[in-house]
């Protein structure tokens, strides 16, 4: 996982959850709503790019739709790669989270 | 469908905003850029009015420009050539310019001076007026030096080398890396070294007339036996405080004596 920013980690837990349905406005929107993080489109785009140019992330376009003027999605999907990436920084944020959690019980008197 | 039962026409983007959109993002991203920006002007639209969606639409067209030219840039003959630099490579080419530094003001100098854009005063005055370690980096041995180091650092990044030892022949292999600022380094260094060699062997080999007289002058005077213009050849070491010159016997007066 050395190498991805804060920003690429939270890309690629978007395209996780969103599934078949990861592309700019939908990332950015997820962002927005689970992390209170509000990115430019363009910022977006950025992490997305790198992801793929480094494998993480496997682009694909998507059909047209009328809101969208006719225009085709560019949808992402986690490759294996990047499935991997995921899980390790999940188990990083877990151990350190993990030590945080025992402060606290500490300082509440739970422990 | 409006309350009237007319078909209501979908919210469009500021027709400039979307122009620009256009012109900024590669062409293998725009349909999907054009679309995503759009989908977000329509929600907003919606939501809030087609002037705040409007207004959106530009803040979001300025936040995200420097990845779109960013994007384009990379994927520019150039940009493609300048991400292929490593880090040691770019401090190689970096100190191999400072090197270079001399030897490019010399060459400037003097261009600027033929050229008439640069008085031979002024130009003789940046070296003339250099002391101490600054008249050092004038030596020949510091310019012609420095422009031979860099090149030695900047071509081994830019190029490897090869030999394999066959049967029958020794094949040598090279590969020519795409490293601009490396290649950009070797350039000047090469460039810099043909004019001032090229220079030098022209002033060198040039024929001077037997009956010219040689005088070595303080540099203070060169100047005004310039204005003279009785001098053939000058020979400008500014590493010493006298200049040799090459004058026509028939000089009447050195010091601008005009009447």
């Amino acid at each position: 996982m050395a190498g991805l920013t804060r920003a690429e980690e939270f890309v690629l837990v978007a395209v996780f959850e969103l599934g078949d349905e990861a592309y700019g406005v939908s990332i950015r929107r997820h962002l927005a709503r689970r992390a209170g993080r509000r990115l430019s489109l363009g910022a977006v785009y950025g992490s997305l790019e790198r992801l793929s140019r480094e494998g993480y992330l496997e682009p694909r376009l998507g059909a047209a739709t009328p809101v969208r003027g006719g225009r085709r999605k560019r949808l992402f999907r986690l490759t294996p790669k990047g499935r991997s990436a995921l899980n390790s920084a999940r188990r990083r944020e877990e151990r350190l989270w993990g030590k945080v959690a025992a402060l606290r019980n500490i300082r509440s008197g739970a422990r | 469908m409006t309350p009237m039962g007319r078909r209501q026409t979908p919210a469009v983007p500021p027709r400039w905003a979307e122009r620009l959109l256009e012109l900024l993002v590669a062409r293998e991203e725009r349909e999907a850029a054009l679309g995503d920006f759009l989908e977000e002007f329509r929600g907003r639209a919606a939501e809030s009015g087609r002037r705040a969606a409007a207004h959106e639409y530009w803040r979001e067209l300025l936040l995200s420009s420097p990845h779109f030219l960013r994007r384009r840039f990379e994927r520019s003959l150039l940009g493609r050539g300048m991400l292929m630099d490593t880090k040691s490579g770019v401090r190689q080419a970096l100190l191999g310019l400072v090197l270079i530094a001399p030897a490019l003001l010399l060459v400037v100098t003097g261009v600027l001076q033929s050229a008439g854009l640069l008085s031979d005063s002024q130009g003789r005055s940046l070296a003339d007026q250099a002391t101490g370690l600054l008249r050092g980096l004038y030596h020949p041995a510091v310019i012609l030096g420095g422009l031979l180091l860099a090149f030695a650092l900047n071509i081994r990044p830019l190029l490897r080398v090869d030999l394999k030892r066959q049967p029958q022949a020794i094949v040598g292999t090279v590969t020519v890396r795409g490293r601009l600022w490396n290649l950009v380094s070797v350039g000047l260094a090469l460039g810099l070294l043909g004019a001032i060699l090229g220079y030098a062997f022209v002033e060198n080999f040039r024929v001077v007339p037997t009956h010219v007289a040689q005088r070595n002058v303080p540099a203070s005077e060169v100047r005004a036996w310039d204005a003279s213009e009785t001098v053939v050849l000058r020979l400008y070491d500014v590493t010493s405080d006298t200049r040799t010159i090459w004058v026509l016997p028939v000089s009447p007066t050195p010091v601008g004596n005009d009447p």
